[in-house]
């Protein structure tokens, strides 16, 4: 996976975050180009979590800057947001609505517009068929996280992808799913940044590795 | 002399300890003074009597509630604003002393009404917006208490002050209609900042009295 | 962008009708505190014609407190929040399309029950448009500056207690001049005064209180 020209990078410039009274990490750099892979890896607690939300915007460091195509993502804001897929660690998911509602809300806000039929393929491609209709409620761990997954499916015009520890929870085909569509992402020159304990396919895949030592 | 490098606690904690003391002495200096001038040496009052020396503690204490209030908002704004640390901290230290100035003016307010008006309070413009001023202040303490990131208690806390300097005690003069209902529609249409329509109305309600 | 804010009060709507206990418990409210007040101050009816105007106020504005933690809270525990923050529409008009659908559930029925209300207390029918109009201007306004304290006071504890500490104090004007309205048509004095300075309040708090709002939604959810 080489550079791709077209895609911005993210650049992460001397990062430093204290919560509370915790220093999480210091003068953290990196630079994440197009059809690049980041794997932020560390114990619990070390502040993988808060290193995404940093590079989201989410977060403001305590000190550093995060860049994307050269500019301070703090400045760009929703020219930022427009361009970036985040799925964290809450599953951003109303149980009172059907999990196409939930799709199409998600997809609106992130101003993508969709079609209701990409809504139910994207939800069949997750192994959801037949649950598009069911409030989220009684759906089970696994399938919830499922639905917040089926974004990535609608995503493609989203060059980045910022993933908290996207194969939680989810069984064996759930997990091929969700790789295959991090790695085709990636192979069309996206770049992605994820967490994940899992040591398989996408470990190989990644481009680039940190490891946060935690405090 | 640069005094930005004062601008960060772990500079600015030592040079306060050293004038902490200073300014103590001062201030009990101006105090005993500013006491005994106005219990011994100002004259009787004509028609109140001995009761009046109260307004020697009621009246600056009122006025440094509000002053206190914008200087609070002052700087909290600049903390929110510039991320600066101490400006937070200052804006943090004020509120207690001016909740409790707030309370003091409220207190001795009715100790001075008791004798001269008859009654301990009254629902009248200026009493009621001192009372809102004490909640204002409690809710800014509450809300810092209950934040345990000192940063976000902050920025939090910096949020809620500012829209209220506009909606503080206006005081519109000692004409204002002391007692009853008059005061309360004195009070709506007192609120000038909020709008102008409101300066005009205040101009019908001064000729309708 | 258009598209968003109405998915977003689509979807808030949505979610309170689904859930409609949770509405429904905020109008029983209302008209439970407001039936407590004959109850406390006796039944005399010249007694009660004259503080209806401000027992319904009161009733309402405590009503409208008590649905306040909703506007943020649920989509904050579950991530939603999150999103809007990462959305490409503006954080303030997403806030302010939040507040669009707070009031269309809370707000707006305790407009439409409240001359019922009000002839439970003898208030004179030709002044009823009066209250309601008042009402109609003035609970925006408190779902508006309420949003500004749901923000700042989200995920504390104490919350709700804290959330009412803060918001009161600034409720006040909006009590004064609203229950000042239907007082004044009573009283022959006629209440445009007071709606005018309703809708003066009303224009500024949907000009300034979004953007308080997203600021104290940045703070909080940091």
């Amino acid at each position: 996976m080489g550079k791709k020209a077209g895609t911005p990078s993210l650049e992460a410039v001397d990062l430093h975050c204290t919560r509370g009274e915790r220093k999480l990490f210091g003068a953290l750099n990196f630079t994440l180009h197009g059809g690049g892979l980041l794997r932020i890896g560390g114990v619990n607690g070390s502040g993988k979590t808060s290193l995404l939300r940093i590079a989201c915007g989410l977060l403001e460091p305590t000190r550093g800057e995060v860049r994307w195509a050269g500019e301070n993502i703090r400045r760009l804001q929703e020219e930022f947001w427009r361009q970036l897929v985040y799925v964290g660690h809450a599953n951003s998911i109303k149980d009172d609505l059907t999990a196409a509602e939930n799709l199409y809300v998600a997809c609106t806000l992130a101003g993508t517009r969709v079609e209701p039929a990409r809504i139910g393929e994207a939800l069949r491609s997750l192994g959801l068929a037949g649950c598009e209709n069911l409030p989220a409620r009684v759906l089970s761990q696994g399938q919830r996280r499922r639905v917040a997954l089926a974004r990535l499916a609608l995503s493609e015009a989203m060059p980045l992808w910022i993933l908290d520890e996207p194969f939680a929870a989810l069984d064996a085909a759930a997990i091929d799913c969700v790789q295959r569509l991090v790695i085709e992402h990636v192979s069309r020159g996206g770049a992605a940044m994820l967490t994940t304990h899992l040591e398989a396919q996408i470990a190989a895949a990644a481009t680039l590795r940190i490891d946060l030592e935690g405090n | 002399m640069n005094w930005f490098k004062y601008s960060s606690p772990q500079s600015f904690f030592p040079l306060a300890g050293k004038l902490a003391l200073w300014f103590g002495a001062l201030a009990a200096i101006a105090c005993a003074a500013g006491l005994y001038i106005g219990f011994f040496v100002a004259p009787t009052d004509a028609q109140q009597g001995e009761a009046y020396r109260i307004i020697f503690i009621h009246v600056p204490a009122a006025w440094m509630s509000m002053f206190l209030y914008l200087v609070m908002a002052f700087w909290a704004g600049l903390g929110l604003a510039f991320n600066t640390r101490l400006s937070g901290m200052m804006a943090s230290a004020i509120a207690p002393t001016g909740a409790l100035f707030t309370f003091l003016a409220l207190w001795t307010g009715s100790l001075w009404g008791k004798p001269t008006w008859g009654t301990w309070w009254v629902w009248d413009a200026r009493l009621t917006s001192e009372l809102i001023l004490l909640f204002l202040y409690f809710g800014f303490m509450a809300l810092q208490a209950a934040i345990d990131d000192p940063r976000r208690a902050d920025k939090a806390g910096a949020v809620l002050a500012q829209p209220r300097p506009c909606q503080g005690p206006d005081h519109g003069g000692d004409d204002a209609d002391r007692n009853g209902r008059d005061g309360i529609r004195l009070l709506v249409l007192q609120h000038r900042s909020r709008t102008d329509a409101g300066a005009l109305h205040h101009a019908r309600a001064r000729t309708r009295k | 962008m258009m598209a968003a804010l109405r998915c977003v009060i689509y979807r808030d709507v949505l979610l309170a009708v689904r859930r409609s206990s949770d509405v429904m418990t905020v109008l029983l409210f209302f008209v439970i505190v407001v039936s407590l007040f004959p109850l406390g101050v006796g039944p005399d009816p010249a007694l009660l014609r004259t503080i209806a105007p401000g027992v319904i106020w009161v009733a309402a504005l405590l009503a409208s407190m008590l649905a306040l933690h909703r506007i943020f809270a649920s989509d904050h525990s579950d991530g939603a929040l999150e999103q809007m923050l990462l959305g490409v529409t503006p954080l303030g008009m997403i806030v302010g399309a939040k507040v669009v659908a707070h009031w269309l559930v809370s707000g707006l029925p305790l407009v439409l029950i409240s001359p019922v209300l009000a002839l439970q207390f003898d208030f004179p029918q030709q002044f009823l448009w009066t209250l309601i109009l008042s009402l109609a201007l003035g609970t925006p306004v408190l779902s508006l500056i309420g949003a500004i304290g749901a923000a700042l006071t989200l995920g504390l504890r104490g919350g709700g207690a804290l959330l009412s500490l803060l918001v009161l104090p600034l409720y006040v004007p909006v009590l004064v001049i609203g229950a000042g309205a239907a007082e004044a048509a009573v009283s022959g004095l006629g209440g445009q005064a007071q709606l005018l300075l309703l809708g003066a309040l009303l224009a500024f708090a949907a000009a300034f209180a979004p953007w308080a709002a997203a600021v104290a939604l940045r703070i909080s959810t940091e």
